[in-house]
């Protein structure tokens, strides 16, 4: 054995240095020399004996702690294992409940925060600026004929009932930030931005929900399978519940919105519910006097509903702004639009009755993104079956622009 | 290290730690030579193996079988418990000094020779740390180089180059 040492010692020294191979004699004296004590170390065999006892002992008592600690983890798992399954119960299950469904993460209450007077600056207003929800356009280019528009002396206005303040749209980022951080603290992200989810059912024919947090909006649409033109026979009252049905089905707060309407046109396959906007319990137009909506489609062959367009859930910020507060400022503002009429085309008369007052929905361009602003306006229907409304925006400051 | 050697750590860092006791009969006698060699004295030496079989037992679950040998690993315990031993006592460790010093006890007395002793200590007193190192490591622990460059934390050229210049110089002073 001792000889084989030798052998690889020496081996290993002359592949590094072959020269040596010639005092091969002296440095076999010099290994066996040092080999010689290596002989001469020996060991007490009780030590061994003891200190094998002892690494037996810290065996025992390792394994007594191992099995200790996998107990206790084995016991922590199983708690925590209860605990978890009752969080889960506890808080996802309203989530998944048909009953109690949350899915819409959306706040439902109209949140409107009041700022200082004219907090907005100037708002100037022009006639493309309306909005009727689907585009603006101007009366003028709109119409197709040329209208004189004549205040009926028969009703009284009474602009103490008329709104004062402007309601401006905000990103609902906070209200979002507000239901998520109950979950997750999105504070903790750099420069996080949402702007919209997209969720769709998992399910034949399902429905998709497109939630728009930069605007405020939802719309739920179903992905339709082939088209059937044939159409039942369905009152507008079945239509009405139809509608109502799918509403309280997906328990979508509608406290933002009036009574709906039916627009059923007979030739088509999809009839419309539509739900009109209140903000502070004013109704809100567009330029031409129609409703901002929250629309509903039936599909008339299929009796469902098959989308929903213009659910607003935006928070608004509002400021008092000073407003047209006689009758005398709606005169001249009617007769400063009677005089841009051509005088060689005809004229057709159209009478302004009952009025009321709302808001008037309106984009201001700005640098960046264009701002929506909800205007005090008064509206008048008219005996003209084109334009059965009118709509004329009370800011002071429009009037005093346009009318001088 | 054998397949077997490396079935018995497996079973020990899976829990199965009465495997511990094969290894340490395997390694018993060559950390005692190893920590005696060191140290020169009977008592100290025990402690510290037994201070280094304990101190395995306890980290074997750490212990990376794909990199290392466990002989390796177990003579960096023992050379680690020697420094400490040396450092608590604010001791240099030099293995010519504590030949000399222990020169009346059992690491020499065996060596009958007053000729042989005396080269034997000559030998050693001239040589550097790494060097003497190397020369117990490699001719009476009968390490490989592979062993030995993972124990003292060098590259086996540079082990085999050490290990060259002490034989040289040991022959320089036999001359």
């Amino acid at each position: 054995m001792e000889e084989k040492i030798k052998e690889e010692i020496l081996n290993d020294l002359y592949e590094t240095d072959s020269s040596l191979k010639k005092d091969e004699a002296e440095i076999l004296k010099i290994i066996t020399l040092i080999l010689k004590t290596k002989n001469k170390v020996s060991y007490n065999n009780d030590y061994f004996g003891k200190l094998k006892k002892e690494i037996i002992q810290a065996i025992d008592k390792e394994k007594t702690s191992f099995e200790r600690k996998h107990l206790f983890y084995k016991h922590l798992s199983y708690s925590l294992a209860v605990v978890c399954c009752c969080f889960l119960i506890i808080f996802l299950y309203p989530l998944f409940s048909q009953k109690d469904s949350k899915v819409l993460v959306v706040d439902n209450s109209q949140i409107i925060e009041s700022t200082y007077p004219e907090a907005f600056g100037e708002i100037s207003i022009t006639k493309k600026d309306f909005v009727d929800g689907r585009g603006s356009g101007d009366i003028s280019i709109m119409s197709e004929h040329q209208y004189k528009y004549i205040l009926n002396d028969d009703y009284e206005i009474n602009f103490d009932l008329a709104p004062t303040e402007v309601y401006k749209t905000m990103p609902s980022f906070n209200n979002f930030n507000r239901n998520i951080n109950e979950i997750i603290s999105l504070d903790s992200f750099e420069n996080l931005q949402y702007s919209h989810i997209s969720l769709t059912e998992n399910k034949e024919s399902p429905f998709s929900l497109y939630i728009n947090y930069l605007n405020g909006s939802l719309t739920i649409s179903k992905t339709m399978g082939n088209i059937n033109s044939d159409i039942n026979n369905i009152s507008e009252e079945d239509i009405l519940s139809l509608a109502n049905n799918f509403i309280n089905k997906h328990k979508i707060n509608i406290d933002r919105y009036a009574s709906p309407y039916i627009n059923n046109n007979l030739s088509s396959s999809i009839a419309q519910v539509f739900y009109p906007q209140l903000i502070d319990n004013y109704l809100v137009y567009n330029d031409r006097g129609g409703f901002n909506s929250l629309q509903i489609d039936i599909d008339l062959n299929k009796n469902e509903v098959i989308a929903l367009y213009n659910y607003n859930f935006n928070p608004y910020q509002a400021s008092s702004y000073p407003i047209v507060n006689n009758k005398e400022h709606i005169q001249k503002y009617l007769n400063k639009l009677n005089q841009g009429n051509d005088p060689e085309q005809e004229l057709l008369e159209l009478n302004l009755i009952k009025p009321s007052f709302g808001l008037l929905k309106t984009f201001v361009p700005t640098d960046s993104v264009s701002e929506t602003f909800h205007v005090p306006a008064i509206i008048f229907e008219t005996d003209n079956d084109f334009q059965n409304k009118f709509v004329i925006p009370l800011l002071l400051s429009y009037h005093i622009e346009d009318v001088n | 290290m054998s397949q077997e050697e490396k079935e018995i750590i497996i079973l020990c860092q899976k829990g199965q730690l009465d495997n511990f006791v094969v290894l340490y009969e395997k390694y018993f006698k060559k950390i005692y030579a190893y920590v005696f060699f060191k140290v020169g004295q009977q008592s100290i030496t025990e402690d510290i193996v037994s201070e280094t079989f304990l101190q395995a037992l306890k980290s074997i679950k750490g212990f990376d079988i794909k990199k290392a040998y466990f002989s390796a690993w177990l003579y960096k315990i023992s050379q680690n418990k020697v420094n400490d031993y040396y450092r608590k006592r604010k001791i240099n460790y030099s293995l010519d000094e504590i030949w000399e010093l222990r020169a009346d006890n059992n690491l020499l007395e065996e060596v009958q020779d007053k000729e042989e002793k005396d080269l034997l200590y000559k030998m050693i007193k001239d040589l550097k740390k790494s060097q003497q190192e190397i020369i117990i490591l490699r001719v009476l622990q009968n390490l490989s180089y592979k062993e030995i460059s993972a124990v003292i934390h060098k590259s086996e050229g540079a082990c085999k180059m050490i290990f060259k210049r002490a034989i040289k110089k040991l022959k320089k002073q036999i001359d």
